[in-house]
C-alpha cells in the first residue's frame, strides 16, 4: 500500500495513473463496441451451454475450460451483450497492471516498473485482447503471477511465494495449454540455477585446493579434483537449494496432478474436433512479426511488413544492451530473456510438426518483453532515455489509434456489419450459407433477420460431438439443389478459407446469376445468387 | 601494515559452452551464405560474402583467444627463489615536454628494486628538437643516465637498439616518456624471468586521463578491451606481444633477434613475433603497473591508430606469421588475427555501401527475403555481442565499438599506404590536447550521412516505402548510430552552437592538416 501513501504521491505518479486512465478510457469507448469476432462468438456460444456441455465441448476443441466456465457465470450475472461479455477480459487486464508493476519493481526498480506498466497498458496488442471475450488477458495475468511468485521463490530459496505460485499454476494450467510452456521454462531455469550452483561448488573447491597447493606444495591442479566426487558436488548444490527444490517440485507436481483429470477427460473423448481454423506453418516473417505485434499491435499489412522489415534496428539495441552503461541492476535478467524468447522459438519449431503458431497464443511473453524493453531504455543516459521512452510512447499511441480506426487492420472482423447487411437484404425466402462453417457463430450472434442460416458444408452444430464434416463437391451441389426447391436467393458469406472457398465461388458463379457482392473488413465477402426464378415459398412473415 | 591493492584490467570468464554455442551458431549462419539461390547481384554478393567470412574468422579467433585455459606459471619458484638480476630502465624520449619526462624519471627512480639503472634514451637530437640538451640537463639534475643518439634511423626501435649497445644489464624495462611506472613494476615482472625460457613480460598501458574527454575515453575504452580479454587470452596461447612500453625484456633474447626490429613502425609487434619464433615464451600480467596519457584530441588519436594499423598491416603483408616455421599454429592464428584486425575498415566500407547500392540502383546482393536472413543473423549477433560483453567483464563500451567501426577511414588509408609501399615517418602521440577543429576526420562519415539522406529520399521516390526500402534504411540508421560517438568526438559541438553560429562561422572551417 506504500504506493498510495501521501508522501509517495508525486508528479510521476499522477502522470502515470492519468496517462493509463486516459488511454484505457479512450480505448474502451471504441474497443468495447466493435463488432463481435469469430473467436468471441465461439466463447459466447460455448459459455451459454450447461457446465457439463462447456467441459465437453472445450475438451473437443483446442482449449482448457476455465475461461469458458468463468464467462458462463459472468453472463448469467451481466447478460450476453457484447460489452458485458468483453468486460470480463477487461477486468483481467486491469488486474495485470498492478501485478506487472510489482513484478518489475521486484525484478529491477520502481522506475522500470513505471515504464514497463505504462508500455504494457498502452500496448495496442494488449489492449486488443483486453477487450476481447477470450482467455488471453487472463492468460497474461496468470503468467505475470507465475513469474512474480516463481521469482520470489527463487530469491528466497523457497521461503516465500509458495501459495501464490501454486495458485497461479493451478489457474494458468486451466487457462491455456500454452501455459505448460511457462512451467517448462521455469523448470529449465530452476535446473540451470542448480547446475550453476554445482559448478560454483566445484570452482570454489578447486580454487581453495589450488590455494593450499600453491602455499604448501608443488602445483598439480588436477589432483584437486580427485578429492571430491561429482556426487558430492551435486549433493552440495542440491543442499544449497534444498527448500526451493522441494517446494518447487511439490507445487509443480501438485499443479500437474490437478491437471490430470482434465487430461484424462480429453484423452477419453478421443481426438480433438476440427472446429479450429486451419493454421498454416509459420514463416520467418511470422516469427519476427510476433514481437512486432506485441510491441506495436495489429496494423494493416503494409505497415506491419514495414515494421517487421525494420529489424536491423534490433541489432543496435543488442549493441546497447551488451555494452557498459548506466548500471540498472536487473536480478535474474536471464530468466526474463528466456521467458520472452524461448517459448516463441519452441512454438516456431514445433509448428513445423503441427502448426500451432498464432501470435495471440504467445501473448504470455508480453510482460517479460516489456520488462526487458523498459529496462533497456531506462539504462540509457538521461537524454536518450527521455527521447526513446517518449518516442516509443508516441509511436504506440499513434499505432493504437490506427489499429482502432483503420478498417484495414488485419484482425478486424466486421461480422456485425455483415449481419446488419444481411438483415437488411434478406427475406424468409432467402437462405444464408456460411463458409467456413465455424464462422456461423458471430453471424448468428448479431443477425436479427428472418432468413435461414446454414453452413457450407452443412454442419449440425447443435448436436453434441458432431464435428465439421470435410468438404465434398458432391455434397455441396446437393445442398444447393436442395435450396433451389425452397429458396429464391442464397447469400454466401465467405471468410476463413479452409481450402474450398474457391470451389464454392466458382461453382456458384458458373451456375447461377450473381445479384450482389460486398466485401467487408479483413476480406469477408458476401455474395448473393438468384437460385430460383419460380418462387415456391409464398408465405409472408408477420412479427 | 596497509598494502595498496594493485588495480587490474577487467576481463570476464567466458563459459566454454557459450563459446561452443557461438561456434555452432556461426557455422549455421555462414552456411546460409553458401546456400544456393541467395545470390542477387553476383559482384555485391561476393563482396559481402568475403566480408562475412572475415567477420566469422575474426569472431572465431576471438573465441579462441578468450577460451578459458590455465597458463602454467612456476609460482613456487617465483616466490621462493632469490632472483634480483640487474635491470636497465629505458625511458624513450622523442619530443615530449620536459615536465612529462621528469615525472616519468622520478617515478622510475621510485621503483622498489635494488639493481636498477635508469636511462633516458634521448632522441631529440636526431628528431631535430631544439631542447635535446635540456633533456641531458634534466638527466643530470635527476641523477640518471642519458643516452643521446646522434645517428638517426629506426625511430623508437633504433633508439632502444642504440641503448642496448651501451648498456649491459641482464634485463631491460622500456617505458615511453609519458608512462609513469609504479614502484612495484619490477618486483611484479622480474620474477617471471626465473623461468629461463621467458623472453618478455608485458603489462597494460593504463591511461590516467581517460575520463578527460570523449577522445581519451574512447581511446581507453578500446585499450581496456585490448589489454583485458584480448591480451590475457593471447597470453594463454603464448602469443602476447610487446606493446612498445611497460615491458620487461631479457637482453639475451632481444639480442638473439637482433634487437628491436627497425624495419617496421610496429617494431614491438614484429620483435615479439621474432622472439616467439626463436622459441622464447612471453607473459602478460593484467596488473596495472604504470600509468600514462591517452590522446586527448581526435587528430592525435587518429595518428596513433593509423600508426598501429599501418604497422600491423605491414607485418601481415611483409612478414606474414603464417609462413613462420617455428611458430605454433595457435601463435600463427593469434598473430594473423591481430594483423587482420585492421582489414576491418575495408569490410565496414563494403557493409555500409550495400544499402546505398540498393536505394540508388536497385542492386541487391542477396535475392532472398530479409526475414530469412534475419533469422540466422540475429541469434549469431546476439551470441557474439553477449560473448564480447562477458569476455570484457561487462566493461566493453558502445564508444569503444563505435571508435573501432568508425576507424574504417584510417584503416583503409593504412591499407592503401602499405599496398603502395609509401614510406611513413614515426610521430609521437601528442601528450596534450591539440587545439583546433578535427571535424575533417569525420568528413567521410558526414558525407555518408548526406549520401544516405539522398539515397533514402531517392529510394522512397523510386520504389515507394516498401519493406525492402525500409530494411535498407534501417541498415543506414544502424550505421549512422554506430558513427555518432566518433563524429561527436571530432568536434566541440557545444562550442559550435555557442560561438560559431552566433559569432564567427569561419571557426567551423579552420582545420589542421594531417601529417604522418
Amino acid at each position: 500500500m506504500k504506493f498510495f501513501k501521501k508522501q509517495h504521491i508525486s508528479f510521476t505518479h499522477i502522470l502515470f495513473v492519468l496517462g493509463i486512465v486516459i488511454i484505457i478510457a479512450l480505448s474502451a469507448i471504441t474497443l468495447f463496441t466493435q463488432s463481435i469476432r469469430l473467436d468471441e462468438s465461439q466463447s459466447v456460444w460455448l459459455s451459454l451451454k450447461s457446465f457439463d456441455e462447456i467441459l465437453k465441448l472445450t475438451a473437443e476443441d483446442v482449449h482448457v475450460p476455465l475461461y469458458g466456465v468463468l464467462l458462463h457465470y459472468w453472463m448469467q450475472i451481466l447478460g450476453t451483450d457484447i460489452v458485458s461479455v468483453r468486460s470480463l477480459s477487461f477486468i483481467f487486464y486491469i488486474l495485470t497492471i498492478p501485478v506487472l508493476f510489482i513484478l518489475s519493481k521486484e525484478a529491477v526498480n520502481r522506475q522500470v516498473a513505471y515504464v514497463t506498466t505504462f508500455f504494457f497498458a498502452l500496448s495496442p496488442f494488449i489492449l486488443w485482447y483486453s477487450f476481447e471475450a477470450r482467455m488471453y488477458s487472463l492468460f497474461t495475468l496468470v503468467t505475470c503471477m507465475a513469474h512474480l511468485y516463481f521469482m520470489r521463490m527463487v530469491r528466497s530459496k523457497g521461503q516465500d511465494g509458495k501459495i501464490g505460485y501454486y495458485i497461479s499454476l493451478a489457474i494458468g494450467i486451466y487457462t491455456h495449454y500454452f501455459f505448460l510452456l511457462v512451467i517448462l521454462l521455469q523448470a529449465i531455469y530452476a535446473l540451470t540455477l542448480i547446475i550453476q550452483r554445482i559448478m560454483h561448488e566445484m570452482k570454489e573447491s578447486t580454487s581453495l585446493t589450488l590455494q593450499k597447493l600453491i602455499n604448501f606444495s608443488s602445483i598439480k591442479p588436477h589432483t584437486a579434483f580427485k578429492k571430491f566426487s561429482m556426487f558430492q558436488y551435486i549433493k552440495n548444490g542440491f543442499v544449497y537449494y534444498k527448500t526451493f527444490i522441494l517446494s518447487y517440485l511439490l507445487i509443480v507436481v501438485g499443479a500437474l496432478i490437478l491437471f490430470t483429470p482434465w487430461a484424462y477427460y480429453v484423452i477419453s473423448l478421443g481426438s480433438a474436433s476440427n472446429t479450429q481454423p486451419l493454421i498454416p506453418p509459420p514463416s520467418t516473417f511470422n516469427l519476427l512479426q510476433t514481437f512486432v505485434l506485441i510491441m506495436f499491435g495489429f496494423q494493416n499489412e503494409q505497415i506491419q511488413s514495414i515494421l517487421v522489415s525494420l529489424w536491423p534496428i534490433s541489432i543496435i539495441l543488442l549493441f546497447i544492451i551488451f555494452t557498459k552503461r548506466k548500471k540498472v541492476s536487473f536480478s535474474n535478467a536471464e530468466y526474463y530473456a528466456l521467458a520472452t524468447f524461448l517459448p516463441v522459438a519452441l512454438v516456431f519449431m514445433l509448428s513445423y510438426i503441427k502448426p500451432i503458431f498464432l501470435s495471440r497464443y504467445l501473448i504470455f511473453v508480453s510482460p517479460s518483453l516489456f520488462l526487458l524493453l523498459s529496462w533497456t531504455l531506462v539504462s540509457f543516459s538521461k537524454k536518450i532515455r527521455f527521447v526513446s521512452i517518449f518516442g516509443y510512447t508516441v509511436i504506440s499511441i499513434l499505432l493504437l489509434y490506427l489499429q482502432i480506426s483503420s478498417s484495414q487492420t488485419t484482425v478486424k472482423e466486421d461480422y456485425s456489419g455483415v449481419s446488419k447487411y444481411l438483415a437488411a437484404k434478406t427475406t424468409p425466402s432467402d437462405v444464408i450459407g456460411v463458409s467456413s462453417p465455424f464462422t456461423v457463430y458471430p453471424i448468428e450472434y448479431s443477425y436479427n433477420g428472418h432468413a435461414r442460416i446454414d453452413t457450407i458444408p452443412q454442419w449440425n452444430r447443435f448436436k453434441q460431438g458432431d464435428t465439421i464434416p470435410a468438404f465434398s463437391q458432391g455434397a455441396f451441389i446437393n445442398q444447393i439443389q436442395t435450396y433451389q426447391k425452397q429458396y429464391d436467393q442464397i447469400y454466401v458469406v465467405l471468410s476463413y478459407d479452409q481450402g474450398y472457398e474457391h470451389t464454392i465461388r466458382t461453382y456458384l458463379d458458373s451456375h447461377y446469376s450473381l445479384t450482389s457482392s460486398k466485401t467487408f473488413a479483413n476480406g469477408i465477402i458476401v455474395r448473393s445468387y438468384k437460385i430460383n426464378y419460380d418462387p415456391k415459398i409464398t408465405l409472408t412473415y408477420h412479427e | 601494515m596497509k598494502t595498496k591493492l594493485t588495480k587490474k584490467i577487467y576481463s570476464g570468464n567466458v563459459n566454454k559452452m557459450l563459446l561452443i554455442l557461438n561456434s555452432i551458431m556461426a557455422l549455421i549462419y555462414i552456411s546460409w551464405w553458401f546456400l544456393p539461390g541467395h545470390i542477387g547481384n553476383p559482384y555485391l554478393y561476393t563482396l559481402l560474402w568475403f566480408g562475412e567470412i572475415y567477420h566469422i574468422f575474426m569472431a572465431m579467433t576471438f573465441w579462441m583467444t578468450v577460451w578459458p585455459r590455465h597458463k602454467q606459471t612456476n609460482r613456487r619458484l617465483m616466490q621462493t627463489e632469490a632472483f634480483f638480476p640487474s635491470v636497465d630502465i629505458y625511458i624513450t624520449v622523442a619530443g615530449e615536454p620536459l615536465d612529462v619526462i621528469e615525472e616519468t624519471v622520478t617515478a622510475a627512480k621510485n621503483i622498489t628494486y635494488k639493481e636498477k639503472n635508469i636511462y633516458i634514451l634521448n632522441d631529440n637530437f636526431v628528431t631535430n628538437n631544439e631542447n635535446w640538451k635540456d633533456v641531458e640537463v634534466l638527466a643530470k639534475k635527476l641523477q640518471v643516465h642519458c643516452i643521446t643518439r646522434t645517428i638517426p634511423g629506426g625511430a623508437k626501435a633504433g633508439n632502444i637498439n642504440n641503448a642496448l649497445r651501451t648498456t649491459n644489464s641482464e634485463f631491460v624495462a622500456v617505458f615511453d616518456a609519458d608512462m609513469k611506472p609504479y614502484p612495484e613494476f619490477l618486483a611484479k615482472t622480474i620474477p617471471y624471468f626465473t623461468d629461463p625460457k621467458v623472453g618478455f613480460v608485458q603489462t597494460p598501458q593504463y591511461y590516467m586521463n581517460h575520463t578527460k574527454n570523449e577522445v581519451s575515453q574512447g581511446a581507453w575504452d578500446q585499450q581496456s578491451l585490448f589489454f583485458g580479454p584480448i591480451m590475457q587470452g593471447k597470453d594463454t596461447w603464448n602469443a602476447a606481444f610487446i606493446c612498445g612500453t611497460n615491458v620487461a625484456i631479457r637482453r639475451t633474447a632481444l639480442l638473439e633477434v637482433g634487437g628491436m626490429c627497425e624495419d617496421n613502425i610496429a617494431e614491438d609487434f614484429l620483435t615479439s613475433l621474432s622472439l616467439h619464433e626463436k622459441g622464447w615464451t612471453s607473459h602478460y600480467i593484467r596488473d596495472i603497473l604504470s600509468e600514462g596519457l591517452a590522446p586527448e584530441d581526435m587528430l592525435s588519436y587518429y595518428k596513433q591508430q593509423l600508426r598501429w594499423a599501418r604497422g600491423s598491416l605491414e607485418v601481415l603483408f611483409g612478414s606474414n606469421p603464417l609462413f613462420k616455421k617455428n611458430l605454433s599454429w595457435e601463435q600463427k592464428v593469434q598473430y594473423i588475427s591481430s594483423g587482420m584486425f585492421y582489414l576491418n575498415g575495408l569490410v565496414v566500407l563494403i557493409d555500409i555501401m550495400m544499402p546505398l547500392f540498393y536505394l540508388f540502383f536497385g542492386f541487391e546482393p542477396v535475392s532472398t527475403t530479409t526475414m530469412s536472413f534475419a533469422i540466422f543473423f540475429i541469434p549469431f549477433m546476439f551470441l557474439n555481442l553477449y560473448t564480447l560483453y562477458i569476455a570484457s567483464g561487462k566493461d566493453v563500451t558502445y564508444k569503444a565499438i563505435s571508435f573501432s567501426q568508425s576507424s574504417w577511414t584510417l584503416q583503409i588509408a593504412a591499407l592503401i599506404s602499405v599496398l603502395l609501399k609509401r614510406k611513413t615517418k614515426f610521430h609521437v602521440t601528442p601528450k596534450q590536447a591539440q587545439e583546433g577543429n578535427f571535424l575533417f576526420l569525420a568528413y567521410p562519415h558526414l558525407a555518408y550521412i548526406c549520401l544516405s539522406i539522398i539515397a533514402t529520399t531517392f529510394g522512397i521516390y523510386t520504389y515507394g516505402f516498401s519493406s525492402s526500402v525500409s530494411t535498407n534504411v534501417a541498415w543506414i540508421f544502424f550505421n549512422i548510430l554506430l558513427f555518432i560517438p566518433f563524429i561527436k568526438a571530432t568536434y566541440n559541438w557545444n562550442k559550435l552552437i555557442q560561438y560559431t553560429l552566433l559569432k564567427s562561422p569561419k571557426f567551423l572551417f579552420q582545420k589542421k592538416t594531417l601529417t604522418l
